[in-house]
């Protein structure tokens, strides 16, 4: 016969192992959602990224094929005019330069929209081409330095370009900043990216409570797309800096 | 099972404050009150086997263990930013923490007796505070949940503070029943407090390591 005290004790430690049991359950079918939902959530992320690149590979095509197209037919045809006053061919010559700074401007907006330098020449390449633009573009000075990313496989150069091209639209159009430094590098078999502005900097909690933090949101899916990992911190009045991973 | 048992599962603690004295240079500061309160646990736990071999009363550097334990877990969770939203939500957390131990040990009990009111109290918060955090993980963490830290340190907490609270619960009245049933009692939270201690050193070793940023300049 069992003492009060040992059935008190087996009662006790069965009920342990029960309490055991049901923690157990509960945490395998966290991992299993949080699996799944992960899933889902990168397809979804897959999904809309995919769209945006399709859309602005058709957006940029139809610029540069039919309104480029047309202003440079048209920029000719505006240089073959023979005027017999002078005034007559002061307006001409204006809206030869009208004509040829729109140009210019589509050129630009192509660029952005779908660099060809990016799948000619590579990641390097494209962003030295568009800090370049930029700093002639704008009040930021961009200082880019590269080492050994002749590795980054094409399929993950766009999206690379895009979290970049990304963090200096939001330096030029939120930070203030009059210099933002980027480093991309390979450490192993990933690739950092590292950058830091001396802008207002931001509040980060408060952006992410408010939801307005659309832009970060956009870095924060590249990255996922890619399976990195995104992070960044800034301080008001002390800048924003942000450090990638990207595994290759 | 004897007390030299318990002694040794309890002594696993030195497992996750070996690993963070270790690793504690190379992560991130916000794990930091995690990686305090296991070299404050260790301590204690020394503390206690000595006090216990020379048949001293253990009560009172238990008492400030656990109070110790609670702030540190609070100053933890508050750096997973769990009090982001609710301004005064840390302060209150700390002061509610210090009221109930302040009452427990000094009013309702004296420091060398065990506060079991206020451990079932902390812990019940731990666990919740726990729950939300994992919970959290699921729709936040892109990461593999079984490689996060965050998800270990809390699944522990959970364990470890969800048993504490039922063996708490035996102890706060005292039953009519031999010092050797306490004995058997406490085999159970020291062999749940090696898995959890398991739990911990796993979760340290998967910190990743520490970010770091460049100058503008």
């Amino acid at each position: 016969m069992y003492s009060k005290e040992d059935l008190l004790y087996r009662t006790i430690l069965i009920v342990t192992l029960i309490i055991g049991i049901i923690i157990i359950g509960f945490l395998l079918s966290v991992i299993t959602q949080q699996r799944k939902w992960r899933k889902l959530n990168l397809k979804k992320i897959e999904r809309e990224i995919d769209t945006l690149e399709n859309e602005r590979e058709r957006f940029a095509a139809d610029l540069h094929d039919e309104i480029g197209a047309g202003l440079t037919a048209m920029k000719f045809k505006l240089e073959s005019i023979d005027t017999a006053s002078d005034d007559d061919q002061v307006q001409v010559l204006q809206c030869v330069h009208l004509v040829h700074d729109l140009v210019d401007r589509i050129r630009l907006i192509t660029n952005a929209l779908m660099p060809a330098t990016l799948m000619n020449n590579g990641i390097t390449a494209a962003i030295t081409e568009y800090a370049r633009l930029v700093n002639v573009d704008s009040k930021l000075s961009i200082a880019f330095e590269s080492i050994g990313t002749a590795e980054v496989p094409p399929s993950c150069s766009l999206h690379i370009f895009r979290i970049l091209q990304e963090i200096i639209h939001n330096t030029i159009k939120h930070a203030k900043a009059s210099v933002l430094r980027i480093e991309l590098f390979m450490e192993t078999d990933q690739l950092i990216i590292l950058t830091a502005d001396n802008g207002q900097g931001f509040d980060y909690d408060n952006t992410i409570k408010k939801k307005k933090g659309l832009g970060l949101s956009n870095l924060q899916n590249r990255t996922d797309y890619l399976g990195g990992a995104f992070h960044l911190t800034s301080t008001k009045g002390k800048g924003t800096r942000c450090h990638i991973v990207v595994p290759l | 099972m004897n007390h030299l048992q318990i002694l040794l599962l309890s002594l696993s603690i030195l497992l996750p404050a070996i690993c963070g004295a270790v690793r504690i240079k190379k992560i991130d500061t916000d794990l930091y009150p995690f990686i305090f309160c296991m070299w404050v646990a260790a301590l204690n736990e020394i503390l206690s086997a000595v006090l216990s071999y020379f048949n001293i009363n253990t009560a009172a550097n238990n008492n400030l263990y656990v109070l110790l334990e609670a702030l540190l877990i609070g100053w933890q969770f508050k750096n997973w930013q769990l009090f982001r939203f609710y301004k005064f939500a840390f302060s209150l957390y700390l002061l509610f923490v210090l009221f109930v131990w302040i009452l427990d040990t000094s009013f309702l009990k004296q420091l060398n007796v065990i506060n079991g009111g206020f451990r079932i109290t902390t812990s019940f918060l731990i666990v919740l505070m726990s729950i939300h955090v994992n919970n959290r993980l699921i729709y936040h963490y892109k990461g593999k949940l079984l490689k996060s830290p965050v998800f270990f340190i809390g699944t522990g907490l959970i364990l470890y503070f969800t048993f504490k609270i039922f063996i708490e619960a035996f102890l706060l009245y005292g039953l009519a029943v031999g010092p050797a049933f306490y004995t058997r009692l406490f085999f159970i939270l020291a062999w749940i407090n090696l898995i959890t201690n398991l739990l911990y050193t796993y979760a340290i070793l998967c910190i990743p390591k520490k970010i770091y940023y460049i100058e503008p300049f």
